[in-house]
Protein backbone atom coordinates (compact mmCIF):
# COMPACT_ATOMS: atom_id res chain seq x y z
CA UNK A 1 0.00 0.00 0.00
CA UNK A 2 2.84 2.40 0.78
CA UNK A 3 4.29 1.68 -2.66
CA UNK A 4 0.97 2.59 -4.26
CA UNK A 5 0.79 5.78 -2.20
CA UNK A 6 4.33 6.76 -3.25
CA UNK A 7 3.43 6.02 -6.87
CA UNK A 8 0.33 8.18 -6.63
CA UNK A 9 2.23 11.02 -4.98
CA UNK A 10 4.80 11.10 -7.79
CA UNK A 11 1.99 10.76 -10.36
CA UNK A 12 -0.02 13.68 -8.99
CA UNK A 13 2.92 15.93 -8.12
CA UNK A 14 4.82 15.64 -11.41
CA UNK A 15 2.20 17.08 -13.71
CA UNK A 16 2.05 20.85 -14.08
CA UNK A 17 -1.73 20.84 -14.28
CA UNK A 18 -1.98 19.85 -10.60
CA UNK A 19 -0.10 22.94 -9.49
CA UNK A 20 -1.78 25.17 -12.07
CA UNK A 21 -5.22 24.07 -10.88
CA UNK A 22 -4.32 24.62 -7.24
CA UNK A 23 -3.11 28.10 -8.19
CA UNK A 24 -6.31 28.78 -10.10
CA UNK A 25 -8.41 27.47 -7.21
CA UNK A 26 -6.67 29.96 -4.96
CA UNK A 27 -6.73 32.96 -7.29
CA UNK A 28 -10.08 32.83 -9.12
CA UNK A 29 -12.43 32.52 -6.10
CA UNK A 30 -10.20 34.92 -4.14
CA UNK A 31 -10.36 37.49 -6.95
CA UNK A 32 -14.12 37.17 -7.03
CA UNK A 33 -14.28 37.39 -3.22
CA UNK A 34 -12.16 40.55 -3.32
CA UNK A 35 -14.50 42.14 -5.85
CA UNK A 36 -17.66 41.15 -3.95
CA UNK A 37 -16.22 42.33 -0.63
CA UNK A 38 -15.24 45.66 -2.17
CA UNK A 39 -18.65 46.04 -3.83
CA UNK A 40 -20.59 45.15 -0.69
CA UNK A 41 -18.33 47.36 1.42
CA UNK A 42 -18.83 50.24 -0.96
CA UNK A 43 -22.60 49.84 -1.07
CA UNK A 44 -23.00 49.26 2.68
CA UNK A 45 -25.40 47.01 4.58
CA UNK A 46 -28.39 49.13 3.54
CA UNK A 47 -27.80 47.94 -0.03
CA UNK A 48 -28.21 44.29 0.95
CA UNK A 49 -24.71 43.42 2.15
CA UNK A 50 -23.95 41.71 5.44
CA UNK A 51 -24.27 43.78 8.64
CA UNK A 52 -21.34 46.10 9.37
CA UNK A 53 -18.47 44.30 11.02
CA UNK A 54 -19.36 40.93 9.46
CA UNK A 55 -17.93 39.31 6.44
CA UNK A 56 -19.97 36.70 4.63
CA UNK A 57 -20.38 34.57 1.60
CA UNK A 58 -17.54 32.05 2.01
CA UNK A 59 -20.03 29.26 1.25
CA UNK A 60 -20.86 30.97 -2.04
CA UNK A 61 -17.26 30.72 -3.29
CA UNK A 62 -16.70 27.07 -2.38
CA UNK A 63 -18.48 25.49 -5.38
CA UNK A 64 -16.25 27.55 -7.70
CA UNK A 65 -13.16 26.40 -5.80
CA UNK A 66 -14.34 22.79 -5.94
CA UNK A 67 -15.21 23.05 -9.64
CA UNK A 68 -11.67 24.14 -10.46
CA UNK A 69 -10.10 21.41 -8.31
CA UNK A 70 -12.32 18.59 -9.56
CA UNK A 71 -10.10 18.35 -12.64
CA UNK A 72 -7.39 17.00 -10.30
CA UNK A 73 -9.78 14.30 -9.11
CA UNK A 74 -10.85 13.39 -12.63
CA UNK A 75 -7.21 13.20 -13.77
CA UNK A 76 -6.45 10.44 -11.23
CA UNK A 77 -8.12 7.91 -13.52
CA UNK A 78 -8.83 9.97 -16.64
CA UNK A 79 -5.23 10.70 -17.61
CA UNK A 80 -4.26 7.06 -17.15
CA UNK A 81 -7.04 5.71 -19.35
CA UNK A 82 -6.56 8.43 -21.95
CA UNK A 83 -2.84 7.83 -22.40
CA UNK A 84 -2.73 4.07 -21.77
CA UNK A 85 -0.77 4.52 -18.55
CA UNK A 86 -3.31 2.40 -16.72
CA UNK A 87 -1.71 -0.74 -18.18
CA UNK A 88 1.68 0.24 -16.76
CA UNK A 89 0.09 1.11 -13.42
CA UNK A 90 -1.75 -2.20 -13.18
CA UNK A 91 1.23 -4.23 -14.36
CA UNK A 92 3.23 -2.54 -11.59
CA UNK A 93 0.43 -3.00 -9.04
CA UNK A 94 -1.52 -6.11 -10.11
CA UNK A 95 -3.66 -5.95 -6.97
CA UNK A 96 -6.08 -3.28 -7.99
CA UNK A 97 -7.83 -2.38 -4.74
CA UNK A 98 -4.72 -0.84 -3.13
CA UNK A 99 -4.11 1.37 -6.17
CA UNK A 100 -7.78 2.47 -6.16
CA UNK A 101 -7.56 3.34 -2.45
CA UNK A 102 -4.20 5.06 -2.97
CA UNK A 103 -5.69 7.27 -5.69
CA UNK A 104 -8.59 8.27 -3.43
CA UNK A 105 -6.34 8.94 -0.44
CA UNK A 106 -3.70 10.88 -2.36
CA UNK A 107 -6.25 13.05 -4.18
CA UNK A 108 -8.02 13.67 -0.85
CA UNK A 109 -4.75 14.66 0.81
CA UNK A 110 -3.75 17.06 -1.95
CA UNK A 111 -7.24 18.57 -2.06
CA UNK A 112 -7.31 19.09 1.72
CA UNK A 113 -4.16 21.20 1.40
CA UNK A 114 -5.44 22.97 -1.72
CA UNK A 115 -8.80 23.67 -0.04
CA UNK A 116 -7.14 25.12 3.07
CA UNK A 117 -4.98 27.36 0.88
CA UNK A 118 -7.96 28.40 -1.25
CA UNK A 119 -10.17 29.18 1.76
CA UNK A 120 -7.35 31.15 3.36
CA UNK A 121 -6.90 33.25 0.22
CA UNK A 122 -10.67 33.83 0.00
CA UNK A 123 -10.75 35.05 3.61
CA UNK A 124 -7.71 37.28 3.00
CA UNK A 125 -9.29 38.62 -0.21
CA UNK A 126 -12.56 39.39 1.61
CA UNK A 127 -10.63 41.28 4.27
CA UNK A 128 -8.62 43.16 1.65
CA UNK A 129 -11.85 44.03 -0.20
CA UNK A 130 -13.19 45.59 2.98
CA UNK A 131 -9.99 47.58 3.44
CA UNK A 132 -10.15 48.87 -0.14
CA UNK A 133 -13.83 49.74 0.28
CA UNK A 134 -12.96 51.71 3.42
CA UNK A 135 -14.91 49.53 5.86
CA UNK A 136 -11.78 47.91 7.29
CA UNK A 137 -10.61 44.32 7.36
CA UNK A 138 -13.36 41.94 8.37
CA UNK A 139 -12.52 38.28 8.92
CA UNK A 140 -15.03 35.65 7.84
CA UNK A 141 -15.53 33.60 10.99
CA UNK A 142 -17.24 30.78 9.09
CA UNK A 143 -13.79 29.84 7.79
CA UNK A 144 -12.61 28.77 11.25
CA UNK A 145 -13.59 25.91 13.54
CA UNK A 146 -16.15 23.27 12.64
CA UNK A 147 -17.64 25.23 9.74
CA UNK A 148 -14.16 25.63 8.27
CA UNK A 149 -13.58 21.88 8.57
CA UNK A 150 -16.90 21.25 6.81
CA UNK A 151 -15.92 23.69 4.06
CA UNK A 152 -12.72 21.75 3.43
CA UNK A 153 -14.55 18.41 3.49
CA UNK A 154 -17.19 19.76 1.10
CA UNK A 155 -14.46 20.57 -1.45
CA UNK A 156 -12.76 17.23 -0.90
CA UNK A 157 -15.99 15.26 -1.41
CA UNK A 158 -16.89 17.33 -4.49
CA UNK A 159 -13.51 16.45 -6.04
CA UNK A 160 -13.74 12.80 -5.00
CA UNK A 161 -17.13 12.55 -6.71
CA UNK A 162 -15.40 13.77 -9.90
CA UNK A 163 -12.76 11.07 -9.35
CA UNK A 164 -15.41 8.38 -8.84
CA UNK A 165 -17.42 9.42 -11.92
CA UNK A 166 -14.23 9.26 -14.01
CA UNK A 167 -13.33 5.85 -12.62
CA UNK A 168 -16.85 4.66 -13.40
CA UNK A 169 -17.01 6.04 -16.93
CA UNK A 170 -13.27 6.02 -17.82
CA UNK A 171 -13.93 9.41 -19.35
CA UNK A 172 -12.11 12.44 -17.96
CA UNK A 173 -14.30 15.19 -19.51
CA UNK A 174 -17.42 13.48 -18.14
CA UNK A 175 -15.76 13.28 -14.73
CA UNK A 176 -15.09 17.01 -14.74
CA UNK A 177 -18.30 18.24 -16.34
CA UNK A 178 -20.90 15.98 -14.69
CA UNK A 179 -20.43 17.23 -11.09
CA UNK A 180 -20.34 20.85 -12.25
CA UNK A 181 -23.48 20.49 -14.37
CA UNK A 182 -25.24 18.71 -11.53
CA UNK A 183 -24.21 21.30 -8.95
CA UNK A 184 -24.74 24.42 -11.05
CA UNK A 185 -27.59 23.52 -13.40
CA UNK A 186 -29.54 20.38 -12.57
CA UNK A 187 -29.83 20.66 -8.80
CA UNK A 188 -30.84 24.37 -8.77
CA UNK A 189 -33.63 23.54 -11.23
CA UNK A 190 -34.74 20.60 -9.08
CA UNK A 191 -34.51 22.79 -5.98
CA UNK A 192 -36.65 25.46 -7.63
CA UNK A 193 -39.29 22.90 -8.49
CA UNK A 194 -39.07 21.52 -4.95
CA UNK A 195 -39.50 25.04 -3.55
CA UNK A 196 -42.67 25.51 -5.55
CA UNK A 197 -43.91 22.07 -4.54
CA UNK A 198 -43.00 22.65 -0.91
CA UNK A 199 -40.60 19.73 -0.72
CA UNK A 200 -38.52 20.98 2.20
CA UNK A 201 -36.62 17.70 2.43
CA UNK A 202 -35.01 18.14 -0.96
CA UNK A 203 -31.64 19.35 0.41
CA UNK A 204 -31.41 16.03 2.26
CA UNK A 205 -31.54 14.14 -1.02
CA UNK A 206 -29.62 16.14 -3.60
CA UNK A 207 -25.86 15.61 -3.25
CA UNK A 208 -24.44 19.00 -4.13
CA UNK A 209 -27.27 21.07 -2.64
CA UNK A 210 -26.86 19.01 0.51
CA UNK A 211 -23.12 19.53 0.40
CA UNK A 212 -23.59 23.28 0.10
CA UNK A 213 -26.08 23.16 2.99
CA UNK A 214 -23.36 21.49 5.08
CA UNK A 215 -21.39 24.73 4.81
CA UNK A 216 -24.25 27.22 5.09
CA UNK A 217 -25.91 25.62 8.14
CA UNK A 218 -24.65 24.80 11.62
CA UNK A 219 -24.47 22.02 14.14
CA UNK A 220 -25.89 18.54 13.68
CA UNK A 221 -27.87 19.57 10.62
CA UNK A 222 -24.70 20.65 8.86
CA UNK A 223 -22.87 17.44 9.74
CA UNK A 224 -25.91 15.45 8.59
CA UNK A 225 -25.83 17.16 5.22
CA UNK A 226 -22.09 16.46 4.96
CA UNK A 227 -22.63 12.79 5.84
CA UNK A 228 -25.22 12.45 3.08
CA UNK A 229 -22.84 14.16 0.64
CA UNK A 230 -20.25 11.56 1.68
CA UNK A 231 -22.78 8.78 1.09
CA UNK A 232 -23.29 10.06 -2.44
CA UNK A 233 -19.56 9.73 -3.01
CA UNK A 234 -19.76 6.12 -1.82
CA UNK A 235 -22.79 5.43 -4.03
CA UNK A 236 -20.63 6.27 -7.06
CA UNK A 237 -17.27 5.09 -5.75
CA UNK A 238 -18.30 1.55 -4.77
CA UNK A 239 -19.52 0.49 -8.24
CA UNK A 240 -16.52 2.32 -9.73
CA UNK A 241 -14.21 0.26 -7.51
CA UNK A 242 -16.01 -3.00 -8.35
CA UNK A 243 -15.70 -2.28 -12.08
CA UNK A 244 -12.09 -1.15 -11.72
CA UNK A 245 -11.21 -4.48 -10.12
CA UNK A 246 -13.13 -6.59 -12.65
CA UNK A 247 -12.85 -5.05 -16.05
CA UNK A 248 -10.07 -5.02 -18.65
CA UNK A 249 -7.41 -2.36 -18.31
CA UNK B 1 12.58 -17.23 -14.33
CA UNK B 2 10.39 -19.33 -16.58
CA UNK B 3 6.95 -18.02 -17.50
CA UNK B 4 4.27 -20.69 -17.79
CA UNK B 5 1.16 -19.79 -19.77
CA UNK B 6 -1.70 -22.22 -19.19
CA UNK B 7 -4.97 -22.41 -21.13
CA UNK B 8 -5.47 -18.69 -21.68
CA UNK B 9 -8.77 -17.75 -23.27
CA UNK B 10 -10.61 -14.55 -24.03
CA UNK B 11 -13.64 -13.59 -26.10
CA UNK B 12 -14.81 -10.20 -27.27
CA UNK B 13 -18.49 -10.72 -27.96
CA UNK B 14 -18.70 -13.53 -30.48
CA UNK B 15 -15.04 -13.27 -31.43
CA UNK B 16 -12.72 -15.77 -29.78
CA UNK B 17 -9.56 -13.67 -29.51
CA UNK B 18 -7.47 -16.18 -27.54
CA UNK B 19 -8.39 -19.85 -27.42
CA UNK B 20 -6.90 -22.36 -24.97
CA UNK B 21 -3.41 -21.01 -25.44
CA UNK B 22 -0.56 -22.63 -23.52
CA UNK B 23 3.17 -22.19 -23.93
CA UNK B 24 6.34 -21.61 -21.98
CA UNK B 25 8.72 -18.67 -22.08
CA UNK B 26 12.02 -20.21 -20.99
CA UNK B 27 14.76 -18.29 -19.27
CA UNK B 28 18.12 -17.68 -20.87
CA UNK B 29 16.77 -17.08 -24.38
CA UNK B 30 14.77 -14.51 -26.31
CA UNK B 31 11.35 -15.87 -27.21
CA UNK B 32 9.71 -14.35 -30.26
CA UNK B 33 5.94 -14.07 -30.21
CA UNK B 34 4.67 -14.14 -33.78
CA UNK B 35 1.31 -14.00 -35.46
CA UNK B 36 -0.52 -12.03 -38.13
CA UNK B 37 -2.51 -8.90 -37.36
CA UNK B 38 -5.43 -9.71 -35.09
CA UNK B 39 -3.94 -13.07 -34.08
CA UNK B 40 -4.30 -12.19 -30.40
CA UNK B 41 -0.69 -11.40 -29.46
CA UNK B 42 -1.41 -8.19 -27.56
CA UNK B 43 -4.49 -9.67 -25.90
CA UNK B 44 -2.40 -12.67 -24.82
CA UNK B 45 0.23 -10.40 -23.30
CA UNK B 46 -2.42 -8.45 -21.42
CA UNK B 47 -3.99 -11.69 -20.18
CA UNK B 48 -0.58 -12.92 -19.01
CA UNK B 49 -0.17 -9.78 -16.92
CA UNK B 50 -3.72 -9.86 -15.54
CA UNK B 51 -4.59 -6.62 -17.33
CA UNK B 52 -7.45 -8.28 -19.20
CA UNK B 53 -9.85 -10.68 -17.56
CA UNK B 54 -10.14 -14.09 -19.16
CA UNK B 55 -9.63 -17.80 -18.69
CA UNK B 56 -6.47 -19.65 -17.70
CA UNK B 57 -3.49 -18.45 -15.75
CA UNK B 58 0.10 -17.36 -16.09
CA UNK B 59 2.72 -18.06 -13.48
CA UNK B 60 6.00 -16.24 -13.08
CA UNK B 61 8.54 -18.28 -11.16
CA UNK B 62 5.79 -20.53 -9.82
CA UNK B 63 3.11 -18.03 -8.89
CA UNK B 64 0.84 -15.41 -10.47
CA UNK B 65 2.26 -11.92 -10.79
CA UNK B 66 -0.18 -10.52 -8.23
CA UNK B 67 1.27 -12.82 -5.55
CA UNK B 68 4.80 -11.46 -5.88
CA UNK B 69 5.94 -8.91 -3.32
CA UNK B 70 7.52 -6.60 -5.92
CA UNK B 71 5.88 -7.25 -9.31
CA UNK B 72 8.08 -4.69 -11.06
CA UNK B 73 11.15 -6.77 -10.11
CA UNK B 74 9.46 -9.85 -11.58
CA UNK B 75 8.45 -8.61 -15.03
CA UNK B 76 9.07 -5.41 -16.94
CA UNK B 77 6.55 -4.54 -19.63
CA UNK B 78 6.37 -2.32 -22.66
CA UNK B 79 2.99 -2.85 -24.31
CA UNK B 80 2.09 0.50 -25.86
CA UNK B 81 4.05 2.71 -28.22
CA UNK B 82 3.60 5.85 -26.12
CA UNK B 83 2.94 4.68 -22.57
CA UNK B 84 3.44 7.98 -20.79
CA UNK B 85 1.80 11.30 -20.08
CA UNK B 86 2.94 13.86 -22.68
CA UNK B 87 3.24 16.54 -20.00
CA UNK B 88 5.39 14.59 -17.54
CA UNK B 89 9.14 14.62 -18.11
CA UNK B 90 10.92 11.41 -19.05
CA UNK B 91 12.76 11.43 -15.72
CA UNK B 92 9.57 11.94 -13.71
CA UNK B 93 7.87 9.16 -15.64
CA UNK B 94 10.64 6.80 -14.56
CA UNK B 95 10.63 8.23 -11.02
CA UNK B 96 6.98 7.23 -10.81
CA UNK B 97 7.72 3.70 -11.98
CA UNK B 98 10.68 3.47 -9.59
CA UNK B 99 8.52 3.92 -6.50
CA UNK B 100 7.18 0.35 -6.38
CA UNK B 101 10.63 -1.22 -6.16
CA UNK B 102 12.10 1.71 -4.17
CA UNK B 103 14.82 2.30 -6.73
CA UNK B 104 17.40 5.05 -6.22
CA UNK B 105 17.63 8.12 -8.48
CA UNK B 106 20.97 6.83 -9.76
CA UNK B 107 19.22 3.85 -11.37
CA UNK B 108 16.99 6.24 -13.32
CA UNK B 109 20.04 8.13 -14.57
CA UNK B 110 21.70 4.85 -15.52
CA UNK B 111 18.70 3.60 -17.51
CA UNK B 112 18.19 6.95 -19.26
CA UNK B 113 21.83 6.92 -20.32
CA UNK B 114 21.56 3.30 -21.43
CA UNK B 115 18.68 4.01 -23.84
CA UNK B 116 20.30 7.24 -25.04
CA UNK B 117 17.77 9.65 -23.54
CA UNK B 118 19.99 11.29 -20.90
CA UNK B 119 20.09 14.58 -22.80
CA UNK B 120 16.30 14.82 -22.96
CA UNK B 121 15.62 13.37 -19.51
CA UNK B 122 14.07 16.57 -18.24
CA UNK B 123 12.03 17.28 -21.34
CA UNK B 124 8.37 16.49 -21.76
CA UNK B 125 7.98 13.61 -24.19
CA UNK B 126 5.06 15.06 -26.15
CA UNK B 127 7.52 15.94 -28.94
CA UNK B 128 9.39 12.61 -28.81
CA UNK B 129 9.60 10.65 -32.05
CA UNK B 130 8.20 7.13 -32.10
CA UNK B 131 11.72 5.78 -31.73
CA UNK B 132 12.42 7.94 -28.68
CA UNK B 133 9.05 6.93 -27.21
CA UNK B 134 9.97 3.27 -27.68
CA UNK B 135 13.27 3.85 -25.89
CA UNK B 136 11.48 5.49 -22.96
CA UNK B 137 9.09 2.54 -22.84
CA UNK B 138 12.03 0.15 -22.82
CA UNK B 139 13.72 2.19 -20.08
CA UNK B 140 10.60 1.79 -17.97
CA UNK B 141 10.49 -1.94 -18.62
CA UNK B 142 14.08 -2.61 -17.52
CA UNK B 143 14.14 -0.02 -14.75
CA UNK B 144 13.79 -2.47 -11.85
CA UNK B 145 16.04 -5.07 -13.55
CA UNK B 146 13.16 -7.55 -13.68
CA UNK B 147 13.66 -11.28 -14.07
CA UNK B 148 11.47 -11.26 -17.18
CA UNK B 149 10.67 -8.81 -19.96
CA UNK B 150 7.51 -8.65 -22.07
CA UNK B 151 7.74 -6.28 -25.02
CA UNK B 152 5.03 -5.73 -27.62
CA UNK B 153 6.48 -4.61 -30.96
CA UNK B 154 9.45 -2.78 -29.37
CA UNK B 155 11.27 -2.31 -32.69
CA UNK B 156 8.50 -0.27 -34.31
CA UNK B 157 9.80 3.17 -35.23
CA UNK B 158 13.44 2.38 -34.43
CA UNK B 159 16.16 3.13 -36.96
CA UNK B 160 18.51 0.28 -38.04
CA UNK B 161 21.19 1.24 -35.50
CA UNK B 162 18.62 1.27 -32.70
CA UNK B 163 17.21 -2.08 -33.81
CA UNK B 164 20.70 -3.55 -33.75
CA UNK B 165 21.24 -2.11 -30.28
CA UNK B 166 17.88 -3.50 -29.12
CA UNK B 167 18.73 -6.95 -30.50
CA UNK B 168 22.07 -7.06 -28.74
CA UNK B 169 20.60 -5.67 -25.53
CA UNK B 170 17.80 -8.25 -25.40
CA UNK B 171 20.09 -11.16 -26.22
CA UNK B 172 22.49 -10.04 -23.49
CA UNK B 173 19.59 -9.56 -21.05
CA UNK B 174 18.33 -13.08 -21.75
CA UNK B 175 21.84 -14.54 -21.57
CA UNK B 176 21.96 -13.47 -17.93
CA UNK B 177 19.31 -16.10 -17.22
CA UNK B 178 16.20 -13.97 -17.72
CA UNK B 179 13.09 -14.70 -19.76
CA UNK B 180 12.41 -12.30 -22.63
CA UNK B 181 9.19 -12.39 -24.67
CA UNK B 182 9.10 -10.10 -27.70
CA UNK B 183 6.27 -9.78 -30.18
CA UNK B 184 7.11 -8.47 -33.61
CA UNK B 185 6.01 -8.37 -37.20
CA UNK B 186 9.60 -7.99 -38.38
CA UNK B 187 10.33 -11.62 -39.18
CA UNK B 188 13.84 -11.03 -40.48
CA UNK B 189 14.64 -9.17 -37.29
CA UNK B 190 13.07 -11.90 -35.20
CA UNK B 191 15.22 -14.46 -36.99
CA UNK B 192 18.29 -12.57 -35.79
CA UNK B 193 16.97 -11.82 -32.30
CA UNK B 194 14.99 -14.83 -31.10
CA UNK B 195 16.17 -18.31 -30.24
CA UNK B 196 12.71 -19.66 -29.55
CA UNK B 197 9.42 -18.68 -31.16
CA UNK B 198 5.77 -19.06 -30.31
CA UNK B 199 3.47 -18.61 -33.30
CA UNK B 200 -0.26 -18.04 -32.95
CA UNK B 201 -3.06 -17.50 -35.46
CA UNK B 202 -6.67 -16.66 -34.62
CA UNK B 203 -5.83 -16.94 -30.94
CA UNK B 204 -4.58 -20.53 -31.19
CA UNK B 205 -1.06 -21.91 -30.90
CA UNK B 206 0.27 -23.09 -34.25
CA UNK B 207 3.95 -23.56 -33.46
CA UNK B 208 6.26 -23.52 -30.46
CA UNK B 209 9.95 -24.31 -30.70
CA UNK B 210 13.35 -23.08 -31.76
CA UNK B 211 13.59 -21.27 -35.08
CA UNK B 212 15.82 -24.08 -36.42
CA UNK B 213 13.20 -26.68 -35.50
CA UNK B 214 10.39 -24.78 -37.15
CA UNK B 215 12.35 -23.95 -40.27
CA UNK B 216 13.79 -27.46 -40.68
CA UNK B 217 10.28 -28.96 -40.43
CA UNK B 218 9.37 -26.94 -43.47
CA UNK B 219 12.62 -27.41 -45.39
CA UNK B 220 12.96 -29.96 -48.17
CA UNK B 221 15.60 -31.49 -50.44
CA UNK B 222 15.63 -30.54 -54.09
CA UNK B 223 16.85 -33.20 -56.54
CA UNK B 224 17.50 -32.74 -60.25
CA UNK B 225 18.13 -35.99 -62.08
CA UNK B 226 17.97 -37.80 -65.44
CA UNK B 227 14.77 -39.73 -64.64
CA UNK B 228 12.52 -37.79 -62.21
CA UNK B 229 9.55 -40.15 -62.54
CA UNK B 230 11.58 -43.23 -61.60
CA UNK B 231 13.35 -41.50 -58.72
CA UNK B 232 10.02 -40.13 -57.42
CA UNK B 233 8.67 -43.64 -57.32
CA UNK B 234 11.76 -44.90 -55.44
CA UNK B 235 11.58 -42.05 -52.94
CA UNK B 236 7.87 -42.57 -52.27
CA UNK B 237 8.55 -46.26 -51.70
CA UNK B 238 11.15 -45.26 -49.11
CA UNK B 239 8.60 -43.11 -47.24
CA UNK B 240 9.43 -39.70 -48.66
CA UNK B 241 6.90 -37.11 -49.74
CA UNK B 242 7.69 -35.97 -53.23
CA UNK B 243 6.53 -32.92 -55.16
CA UNK B 244 7.35 -32.85 -58.85
CA UNK B 245 8.72 -29.49 -59.99
CA UNK B 246 9.44 -29.91 -63.72
CA UNK B 247 12.72 -31.79 -64.06
CA UNK B 248 13.33 -31.47 -60.32
CA UNK B 249 11.77 -33.05 -57.26
CA UNK B 250 11.07 -31.51 -53.88
CA UNK B 251 11.45 -34.16 -51.19
CA UNK B 252 10.37 -34.07 -47.57
CA UNK B 253 11.06 -36.83 -45.07
CA UNK B 254 14.39 -38.08 -46.44
CA UNK B 255 17.90 -36.76 -46.02
CA UNK B 256 20.28 -35.92 -48.85
CA UNK B 257 22.33 -39.02 -47.97
CA UNK B 258 19.29 -41.30 -48.13
CA UNK B 259 18.19 -39.80 -51.46
CA UNK B 260 21.69 -40.16 -52.90
CA UNK B 261 21.89 -43.84 -51.97
CA UNK B 262 18.38 -44.56 -53.32
CA UNK B 263 19.21 -42.87 -56.63
CA UNK B 264 22.51 -44.75 -56.92
CA UNK B 265 20.88 -48.11 -56.11
CA UNK B 266 18.09 -47.37 -58.63
CA UNK B 267 20.50 -46.37 -61.37
CA UNK B 268 19.31 -42.79 -61.65
CA UNK B 269 21.95 -40.17 -62.33
CA UNK B 270 21.68 -37.25 -59.91
CA UNK B 271 22.56 -33.88 -61.40
CA UNK B 272 21.83 -31.75 -58.36
CA UNK B 273 21.07 -32.58 -54.74
CA UNK B 274 20.68 -29.83 -52.15
CA UNK B 275 18.80 -28.98 -48.99
CA UNK B 276 16.36 -26.14 -49.62
CA UNK B 277 15.99 -24.32 -46.29
CA UNK B 278 12.77 -22.40 -45.76
CA UNK B 279 13.05 -18.85 -44.47
CA UNK B 280 11.29 -17.86 -41.29
CA UNK B 281 8.93 -15.81 -43.42
CA UNK B 282 7.98 -18.82 -45.55
CA UNK B 283 7.56 -20.89 -42.42
CA UNK B 284 5.44 -18.16 -40.86
CA UNK B 285 3.24 -17.90 -43.94
CA UNK B 286 2.75 -21.66 -44.05
CA UNK B 287 1.97 -21.83 -40.35
CA UNK B 288 -0.45 -18.96 -40.16
CA UNK B 289 -2.02 -19.59 -43.56
CA UNK B 290 -5.41 -17.87 -43.58
CA UNK B 291 -4.98 -16.75 -40.00
CA UNK B 292 -4.82 -13.06 -40.84
CA UNK B 293 -8.00 -11.53 -39.48
CA UNK B 294 -8.32 -8.74 -42.04
CA UNK B 295 -6.59 -10.10 -45.13
CA UNK B 296 -5.46 -8.04 -48.11
CA UNK B 297 -6.95 -8.49 -51.56
CA UNK B 298 -4.80 -9.20 -54.62
CA UNK B 299 -1.77 -6.89 -54.85
CA UNK B 300 -2.38 -6.26 -58.54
Amino acid sequence: MTGALRYEWVRISTVRSTWALIGLAMLVPAGLALFVAWLVGSLGSEAGGPPDGEAGGLAGFLPLTAAVLCAIGAAAFGQEYRHGLIRITLATFPRRTPIFIAKVLMVAMVIVIAAILAITTIVLAQALGGVIAGTGAVWDETAWGASGVRAVLYIVLFVLIALAITALTRNQPVGIIAPIVLAVLVEPIVSAIAFVQGWTWIDWVLPFSGGAAAVSTDGAEAWGHLAIFGCWFLVIAIPAWVLFVRRDA
Amino acid sequence: MTILVEHLGKSFGNVRAVDDLSFTVPDGVVTGFLGPNGAGKSTTMRLMLGLDRGEGRTVFDGKPLRDHEHPSRVVGTHLDARPFLPGRTARDHLRMLATEARLPESRIDHVLAMVGLAEVADERPKSFSLGMAQRLGLAGAVLAEPHALMLDEPANGLDPQSIQWLREFLRHYAAEGRAVLVSSHLLSEMQLMADHVVVIARGRLVADGTIDELVSQRSDVVVRCTDPARLASLLRSAGGTVAEEGQALGVVGLTTDEIGHLAFDGGVTVLELATRKASLEETFMQLTGDGQQYAFGEAS
